[in-house]
């Protein structure tokens, strides 16, 4: 019994322990979302980083609080993976830094994330902020500051801003994240400066930047702060330094951001404006003055007006001429500078303008006046310039028309002005009328002259084919050939019968008839019989009459030759040639 | 000095006339009558020169008459035209003037003087339309179509064709030679461009309508009555598009258009 008794004493211990063992990690794993902070007390420059970790689940994501005191920018995610006695369990770290947006005790509210179902949510972390002044100067690494060269300003009066970042640590990434003038016009007064100075006996490297702001409203306008994100090289005090520290370095990046405190100006109107104004504030000078003092009608003086100063040079417009009435005034390019590198804005315009007298004596360019606000005297101020006597003499010569006026005395160099216009005079010559205009003529010389070449080619192509077709075609040749070559062969006829030769006469007709026959059919002529001639003529359709009449000739001919009958060799020709002609229309080939 | 007067009454006589008819518009004032000053032609010489005397003397009505008489004989050369378009512009008829300065640049295209005082002519006009010219991209691609005259136009053109065809006859007799191929290619291709631009002078000219009297008015249709789209003013040249008796349809360069009466016109073609 007591050994049983025992066992079950064993098992309710064995229990006891194993609750005592699993109880806590099953109370912890309850814990499925965590967040820590890494520091709870912080300088408004730096940062919080607030890491929340999720246990378990890797697709979840927290819900973080509502924080209105600080700018939050998350940092990424990390992901751990462990095994323990063959069990794994994962969890997921979500960073983010909190750049604190002013200085005091904050609560950082519960982040929450839902898990199966369920809603897990951290426990809230208090953190304080302290004022960057609250921090022993000499550990001050690096802060900004602000600051205008008036609180109290009219509209369009000039004010200094001058921005500065010290810093006596090494830094990287610096960036200036905002700097807005709403409500001002803003002009850049130079570079950033860099320079050192020792503040509290502790030496800062100073950047600088400067910017003349104009106020374009009235009220109170606010400059708001300007921020700086930049990061430090942080040495960790936790690790012991070792020998690797020194190859791979054992420092980590911190990053800070540093504000300015917003500066708030008051900006008045200006009084009641007097006739003239300019609308320049500031401090503003005139000057005139003269080229020459003594000059010839019809020459040129240039009248320079320059307005300069400190203020909204940028203003700065032409200011009002007297009346020069004496005067025919041609304007100029103005020039002028801004100078940025000062303390202040400042600058000049200078305008120019070419004087002509129009008549001689001791004439003068009247005192000339620029009113501006002056925000010292608070009241409005009028520069003056004195008046400039010219002396005009007649001119020496016969006055011309200039058509040039030099507008840039001493380089020489005259601009050309085109005083008048006018059309150019009427042609004189004769040959304006010597040509009547005959359009029908005209017409048919342009038709001519378009068609006569032409047809000048086709001409000289179909010569140029019954060249090459009568040289390649022999009978052809011939047959175009054969008229005249009778002709010829009558000639010799003709001159025979001089000779008294009559039987000559007739050989050498009745060779002329068969020779041009032949010619003609392109067949042998002078071996031609009359029957043979008769034959030929009578089947390419020469009309019977002909034929007889050629085939009696023929027996005529070759009888006179051998009898003494007589045929008149000029009776022969003329028997011949109507024969002939009458043959050369008939053959057809 | 007897023919000076009777030309001065004829001239006032038909202007006012004229003004007569269209009421509140002015009317070319100067339609001068030579019918009945001499039966014969003048002596075209002698003419020219008392019309220049004229116009020195400041008698342009006289210059005009003279110099419009010329022309009406059948001389057209452009230094005429150019010196009528300097007596209109003096007797302060700006729509003829430009008419006749439009007419010594077509016959002249090269001469600066007419270029000058046609300019000087078109800045005293009131409608901002420019005048329909060739841009300077095709006046430069097309500089002989721009650049000569049409009697110019025709020399060349005439000279090519026979050039052409002369080449193309020794090429029948020389049908291997490279060079006289080449020159027969050249040839071709500068007749046919010539060809071309006498073709489109000859039978597309560019009819250009020059307004007479200080205003007019540009109606939706040939018709009186119909609605007034627009007005053109003295000098104003426009682009003609289509004819009917005694209408004008014309072209702005933004493409509107409207019609005209052809008597307060002045129409140069060419």
């Amino acid at each position: 019994m007591k050994s049983r008794f025992d066992k079950k004493i064993s098992v309710c211990l064995i229990l006891l322990a194993a609750g005592a063992v699993f109880l806590p990690s099953a109370a912890a794993g309850e814990e499925r979302i965590q967040a820590s902070v890494d520091r709870a007390e912080i300088y408004e420059e730096d940062q919080i980083l607030l890491q929340i970790t999720i246990e378990g689940s890797r697709g979840a994501e927290p819900t973080l609080p509502e924080l209105p005191d600080f700018d939050v920018f998350s940092r990424g995610q990390s992901t751990q993976m462990n095994f323990i006695n063959g069990r794994m369990s994962s969890s997921v770290s979500y960073t983010y830094s909190l750049v604190p947006r002013r200085t005091g005790s904050f609560q950082i509210g519960s982040a929450t994330v839902e898990l199966d179902g369920e809603v897990h949510s951290t426990s809230p972390i208090t953190v304080r902020v302290l004022a960057a002044s609250e921090q022993p100067a000499e550990s001050r690494d690096l802060f900004l500051s602000a600051k205008v060269s008036t609180r109290s300003a009219f509209v369009g009066q000039q004010i200094v801003y001058t921005w500065r970042f010290y810093r006596r640590v090494q830094i990287g990434n610096a960036r200036v994240d905002s700097m807005d003038f709403d409500g001002f016009t803003v002009e850049e007064l130079g570079e950033v400066r860099e320079f050192q100075t020792t503040v509290n006996g502790v030496q800062y490297m100073v950047s600088e930047i400067r910017r003349a702001l104009f106020p374009q409203e009235v009220g109170d306008l606010v400059i708001p702060p300007s921020r700086l994100s930049c990061e430090v090289l942080v040495r960790s005090s936790r690790r012991r330094r070792s020998l690797l520290d020194d190859v791979f370095g054992s420092a980590s990046r911190q990053t800070k951001v540093l504000r300015t405190k917003p500066i708030e100006i008051e900006v008045r109107p200006l009084p009641p404006a007097p006739p003239g104004f300019s609308g320049l504030v500031g401090d503003f000078a005139l000057e005139a003055g003269l080229s020459k003092q003594e000059i010839q009608v019809g020459e040129s003086v240039t009248l320079r007006l320059t307005v300069k100063g400190s203020g909204n040079v940028q203003m700065i417009g032409q200011p009002a001429l007297p009346v020069l009435d004496e005067f025919k005034i041609y304007d100029d390019k103005p020039d002028g500078g801004i100078e940025r590198s000062g303390t202040t804005l400042s600058g000049f315009r200078s305008y120019r303008k070419a004087l002509v007298p129009l008549a001689a004596g001791e004439l003068e360019v009247p005192e000339m006046t620029l009113t501006f606000f002056d925000p010292d005297e608070e009241s409005f101020r009028t520069a003056r310039t004195e008046a400039l006597p010219l002396v005009v003499r007649p001119s020496e010569g016969e006055e011309e028309l200039r058509l040039t006026e030099s507008v840039a005395p001493g380089t020489g160099k005259v601009a050309v002005r085109i005083l008048a216009d006018d059309i150019l005079p009427p042609y004189k010559g004769l040959d304006a009328v010597a040509r009547r205009s005959q359009s029908t003529l005209d017409r048919a010389l342009l038709l001519g002259g378009l068609l006569l070449p032409p047809l000048g080619f086709v001409g000289t192509v179909v010569a140029q084919r019954r060249r090459r077709r009568f040289a390649l075609d022999s009978g052809l040749r011939r047959r175009r050939d054969a008229l005249g070559r009778a002709r010829k062969c009558l000639k010799r006829i003709e001159s025979q019968s001089e000779g008294e030769d009559a039987a000559a006469a007739s050989q050498l007709a009745s060779r002329c008839l068969r020779e041009y026959v032949g010619d003609k059919l392109d067949v042998e002529g002078s071996a031609l019989t009359p029957a043979e001639t008769e034959e030929l003529l009578r089947s390419h359709g020469v009309d019977e009459e002909a034929v007889e009449e050629t085939c009696r000739l023929l027996n005529r001919l070759e009888a006179a030759q051998y009898s003494s009958e007589k045929l008149e060799p000029r009776r022969l020709t003329t028997v011949l040639t109507p024969l002939l002609k009458n043959l050369d229309r008939q053959i057809r080939v | 000095m007897k023919r000076r007067s009777t030309l001065l009454v004829f001239g006032l006589l038909l202007g006012s006339a004229a003004q007569g008819q269209v009421l509140e518009l002015e009317a070319p004032s100067t339609v001068v009558n030579t019918e009945n000053e001499s039966e014969g032609d003048l002596d075209p010489g002698e003419a020219f020169v008392n019309a220049n005397t004229a116009y020195e003397a400041g008698d342009y009505l006289l210059a005009i008459g003279l110099l419009k008489r010329l022309a009406d004989q059948g001389f057209d050369s452009g230094h005429l035209h150019f010196n009528l378009g300097n007596a209109y512009l003096r007797n302060g008829e700006l729509g003829h003037a430009v008419a006749s300065y439009r007419r010594a640049a077509i016959r002249l295209p090269r001469d600066e003087d007419v270029r000058a005082n046609l300019a000087f002519a078109r800045q005293s006009t009131k409608d901002a339309l420019s005048p329909p010219e060739p841009s300077a991209v095709l006046s430069t691609l097309f500089f002989w179509h721009y650049g000569l005259s049409l009697k110019e136009l025709q020399v060349v053109v005439l000279s090519l064709n026979l050039l052409f065809w002369g080449f193309w006859a020794i090429r029948l007799f020389h049908l291997d030679s490279e060079v006289l191929r080449w020159i027969f290619i050249l040839l071709l291709v500068l007749l046919v461009a010539t060809a071309g631009s006498l073709f489109v002078h000859h039978f597309f000219p560019l009819q250009v309508a020059v307004v007479l009297p200080q205003e007019i008015e540009a109606r939706t249709a040939p018709d009186p009555e119909s609605v007034v789209r627009f007005k053109l003013h003295a000098g104003t040249e426009v682009k003609v598009k289509d004819r009917r008796p005694g209408w004008l349809r014309i072209v702005l360069p933004d493409g509107q258009q409207g019609w005209v009466e052809e008597q307060w016109t002045e129409l140069v073609e060419g």
